[in-house]
């Protein structure tokens, strides 16, 4: 939420009508986990780019947290090399980087260490006094999940988390996987909570970052030809993919305890479901739109027994193929990955929302690794005419597509008639790509959500609820699925759309997956 | 690679506009066939293979008054229109050349594969200059907004339709005399969608006071701010103008100053490895303070930086900086074109309140200086022509002197923003800067002014 007056404040009389937004406060970014992947690849690039297109505050430091161990100079170093490999702007600008790295500082330590949080928030201070930080922190979590009751409680044990009413923000930003079913999810929000209170947590899914996730709420609440036609009388079914080319990148130990449901639905697949199938929210606060986006989870059916679930879910893990012309191993065959593993890499599911607008529209939702493209789109497919005026079968439903990755964009299929003296319609394809469309670079996912979080607005972070309602909806599966019973995930070859049983699930319906 | 379609109307092009490449040109001897160069877009649309989705956001109209002018000005609006896609229709006038011609240049501007801009360049000579805004609005996209850019003023006699018709016109008060400003303020009080790049070059400024004073330990000042200063570059700009009236616009009862320091910074070379924020042209704001006792907040301009600090609460520690962002052509265009249509209400409060201040100040000084420089400059002709206050225009053709290549009325200018000269002369600036106090409530009298100044009625 951006800065918003106290009662007895007199109001910013510099403010109304400003076209820029406001700079977040002057504030300390902590990232845990600093040697690690997701610093090095997204945060510190994503930082630095903020940097450059002068969103930063400018009393703003950084101070890296990690076992390895590293001077303040060896770390910036380890930074500058990071944002030249995976910075979205190069080459580095020297002017803005030695600003940049002046606020960089490094504490080694072990996170059970009482000592290593003592000597951060020394470092804290210093930043405070020489870069006029003021207090302000936003902790990111860039570690693994296991860690967070630890870091939590030394944070708390050092008095380094402030009340939410302190003049001083603290701030925790959280990375997925938020729990690993519903039970630890609310046991990791209770401790969570314990520590800090829910105005100060932000659970980070980046895919709420990407501009063509915002676009969505844009698409469908600022014009007003599609809200109408937007639910159960005029849509037939929504299909939403998600795949993924890659297979799992070397992260076997952590693909096995995670699989696709954990991996991709839980967060990144049900957020593109809430979106679509949200209502007007009455204002575009973060309360506001979390608000609805919840009521979307609570209205999914749950698949409550192993039945339902056999029904409506198909899962599947890919076996050895050929992605792009080129031969890549199985799922069983990636290193750290057990013989006989019986996790998904793949999965379709077949929701029903039972809402007012949705009721008896069917959801179909698929992700997967190892697919033959990198594609994640959301299809809206409308129902068909109700006669067909130029002959059975000549045309073709209406599909709007929302694609988010790769290439950001919209696009609406509908018939036109074939130049000519008869009357023979032709489905074309009407599209609007975004990136080439607004030339203006679209900025990091991480960018967007780095940003908010320093300016403490929570619209695009994911609420204690959401978490627990989406768990409550793929618990219930994982419960079945991971249960000796129900039968391992289908073999698929590498480099196709998932096992025949996906196709299958649609043509029970009588209908089948957009061809991507 | 030039190319130039033969048919019907004849010969290729004259008038010193050079086809650039992959341009398609055609000429005509009567009036503009619209449908020719429909036909041509098309043309041009389908020679980068499959034709691609063409997504337009407005008509963007420019108005030149020769084909360098256009010229200057033609990458800045080719960015623009990449960060906007739009169909583009320049429009060059030249009636310095007496022999009459109509031309027509067509081409597309391509970005990642799609087309961004559809161009059509409609360059006429002599007395076919009247034929432009007819052919003009032949080629409009239907149901888009029209933006006009135009560097000249905005109530010309020549293509006077072409402005009345628009949803916005963007001009550049920073091109022009200060003293402009009154006339800007008149048009936008009878409801003008004047957009302004002056104006958006004090954007940073301006989010800057804002954010200084959002400083949680600072906010207790919001409600005592009493005095504001702004010092321009060389000589007094409409930038500092325009900063100091949208102060005193937000500010009841704010005492103003403004006064020129120093010079504008000389051109950088060109050879940066990355791009660096626009130097600090002549009549630029390079600083602002205002004074809410006991503290005084300074904002400063260092290099490519602007660093806000203050004094007299807590340790005169730096509040905030911000990073003027890197100057690259046809940036603030693309910012002024956010706003596709309307009135910008701050812009209209900042424009009435700078031309109050301007009133004052000429009063206090009774355009003594102006008129003294205007002498030793002499005067020069200007191609928008137009009925001009002699005093504007001596002054106009003194600024033109100052910033070197610069003259009015050219979009080049107006969008580079970076054609102003090294300051040559300091002819605006005023000795002891201009003041103004607050005015007095109504109802009460008003007590004697202490410096002697005319108060604005």
């Amino acid at each position: 939420m951006p800065y918003a007056p106290e009662h007895d404040e007199i109001p910013n009389p510099l403010r109304p009508g400003l076209r820029a937004d406001s700079a977040p406060e002057p504030c300390a970014v902590v990232i845990f986990g600093a040697s690690g992947d997701l610093a090095h690849r997204k945060l510190v690039p994503a930082l630095y780019n903020l940097a450059v297109g002068a969103h930063l505050p400018a009393a703003f430091g950084i101070v890296g947290v990690s076992k390895s161990a590293y001077s303040h100079d060896e770390f910036a170093q380890d930074m500058r090399e990071a944002v030249g490999r995976f910075s979205r702007t190069r080459p580095i600008d020297p002017e803005i980087w030695q600003d940049f790295a002046a606020g960089i500082r490094y504490v080694a330590g072990s996170f059970d260490d009482p000592d290593t949080f003592v000597r951060l928030r020394a470092q804290l201070e210093e930043l405070d006094r020489t870069r006029s930080t003021r207090g302000n922190r936003l902790y990111y979590f860039a570690t693994p999940p296991s860690t967070f009751p630890t870091l939590l409680k030394q944070l708390k044990a050092a008095g380094m988390i402030n009340s939410p009413f302190d003049t001083r923000f603290t701030r925790v930003v959280i990375e997925k996987p938020f729990g690993r079913d519903l039970p630890s999810a609310r046991a990791l929000n209770r401790l969570v909570l314990e520590t800090c209170d829910e105005r100060q947590v932000f659970r980070i899914d980046h895919y709420l970052g990407k501009e063509t996730v915002q676009n969505l709420l844009v698409f469908r609440f600022a014009n007003s030809i599609f809200e109408p036609i937007w639910n159960r009388r005029y849509v037939d079914q929504v299909q939403i993919t998600a795949g993924e080319d890659l297979g799992i990148e070397g992260r076997g130990r952590y693909y096995e305890e995670a699989g696709i449901l954990r991996d991709m639905i839980q967060n990144h697949v049900l957020q593109l479901v809430c979106l679509s199938a949200l209502e007007p929210p009455v204002s575009f606060d973060a309360d506001s739109v979390r608000d609805e986006k919840i009521k979307v989870l609570r209205a999914i059916e749950t698949f409550d027994t192993p039945e339902q679930v056999a029904r409506n879910v198909v899962l599947g893990q890919y076996a050895p193929g050929s992605v792009a012309g080129a031969d890549v191993p199985g799922y069983q065959q990636e290193k750290d990955v057990a013989k006989g593993s019986r996790t998904p890499t793949f999965v379709a599911i077949r929701l029903n929302i039972r809402s007012w607008r949705w009721d008896g529209v069917p959801f179909y939702i698929r992700s997967g690794k190892r697919m033959p493209k990198r594609a994640t789109e959301i299809a809206v497919h409308f129902r068909p005419v109700p006669h067909p005026l130029f002959g059975e079968g000549t045309t073709q439903p209406n599909v709007l597509i929302v694609r988010v990755q790769p290439e950001e964009g919209i696009a609406l299929r509908f018939s036109a008639k074939v130049p000519g003296e008869r009357f023979r319609p032709r489905t074309v394809s009407m599209d609007f790509r975004y990136g080439t469309t607004f030339a203006a670079a679209s900025p990091e996912a991480y960018e967007r959500l780095l940003l908010d979080a320093m300016r403490g607005d929570q619209t695009l972070f994911t609420r204690k609820d959401e978490v627990e309602a989406a768990w409550r909806i793929v618990g219930n599966i994982l419960k079945v699925t991971e249960s000796s019973e129900f039968p391992p995930p289908y073999p698929y070859p590498a480099g196709t759309w998932g096992p025949a049983a996906a196709d299958e699930l649609l043509a029970q319906d009588r209908r089948v997956w957009r061809r991507l | 690679m030039e190319e130039t379609v033969s048919d019907a109307y004849g010969e290729p092009i004259s008038a010193g506009a050079t086809p650039h490449s992959g341009e398609l040109t055609v000429q005509f001897d009567k009036g503009v066939d619209l449908a020719r160069i429909e036909s041509l877009l098309r043309q041009a649309r389908e020679r980068g293979g499959p034709s691609p989705e063409t997504v337009s956001t407005l008509n963007l109209v420019s108005i030149h008054f020769s084909a360098a002018q256009y010229e200057k000005a033609r990458e800045a609006l080719e960015v623009a229109g990449t960060l906007h896609p739009c169909r583009l229709i320049a429009l060059i006038a030249d009636q310095g050349i007496e022999q009459e011609s109509l031309t027509a240049r067509i081409s597309v501007v391509r970005s990642g594969g799609a087309i961004t801009m559809e161009r059509v360049v409609l360059s006429a000579t002599g007395r076919a200059v009247r034929h432009l805004e007819s052919g003009m609005m032949g080629l409009l996209r239907p149901d888009l907004p029209m933006v006009v850019v135009w560097g000249g003023r905005p109530q010309g006699d020549l293509l006077r339709r072409v402005v009345e018709s628009a949803d916005r016109i963007i001009t550049d008060s920073g091109a022009r005399p200060p003293s402009y400003l009154a006339e800007t303020a008149t048009l936008l009080a009878k409801g003008a969608p004047i957009g302004d790049l002056a104006w958006a070059r004090i954007f940073p400024w301006q989010s800057l006071a804002a954010d200084t004073l959002d400083v949680p330990d600072l906010r207790e000042h919001r409600g005592n701010v009493r005095r504001a200063r702004v010092v321009c570059a060389g000589a007094v700009g409409a930038e500092g103008l325009l900063l100091l009236g949208w102060l005193q616009s937000r500010i009841k009862r704010l005492e103003v100053e403004i006064h020129a320091e120093g010079e504008a910074e000389e051109e950088a070379s060109s050879s940066m490895p990355v791009p660096r924020a626009a130097r600090l042209g002549l009549g630029h704001v390079k600083l602002l303070e205002f004074v809410a006792s006991p503290a005084t907040f300074t904002l400063r301009r260092e290099k490519g930086v602007l660093i806000s600090q203050v004094k007299g609460d807590d340790d005169g520690f730096c509040a905030h900086r911000t990073r003027l962002p890197p100057e690259m052509p046809g940036r603030l265009l693309a910012l002024e074109l956010k706003l596709l249509s309307g009135r910008d209400e701050l812009y209209a409060q900042a424009v009435q309140a700078a031309a109050k201040l301007l009133a004052a100040r000429t009063c206090c000084c009774g355009g003594g200086a102006v008129r003294r420089v205007g002498r030793r400059r002499g005067r020069r002709a200007r191609p928008d022509g137009g009925g001009l206050d002699r005093r504007v225009e001596r002054t106009a053709a003194l600024r033109q002197d100052a910033g070197g290549e610069r003259a009015l009325g050219t979009g080049a200018v107006l969008l580079h923003g970076r054609a102003r000269g090294p300051s040559r002369s300091r002819a605006l600036q005023l000795p002891g800067g201009i003041r103004r106090s607050a005015p007095a409530r109504r109802g009460r009298r008003r007590p004697p002014d202490p410096r002697g100044g005319v108060r604005p009625g």
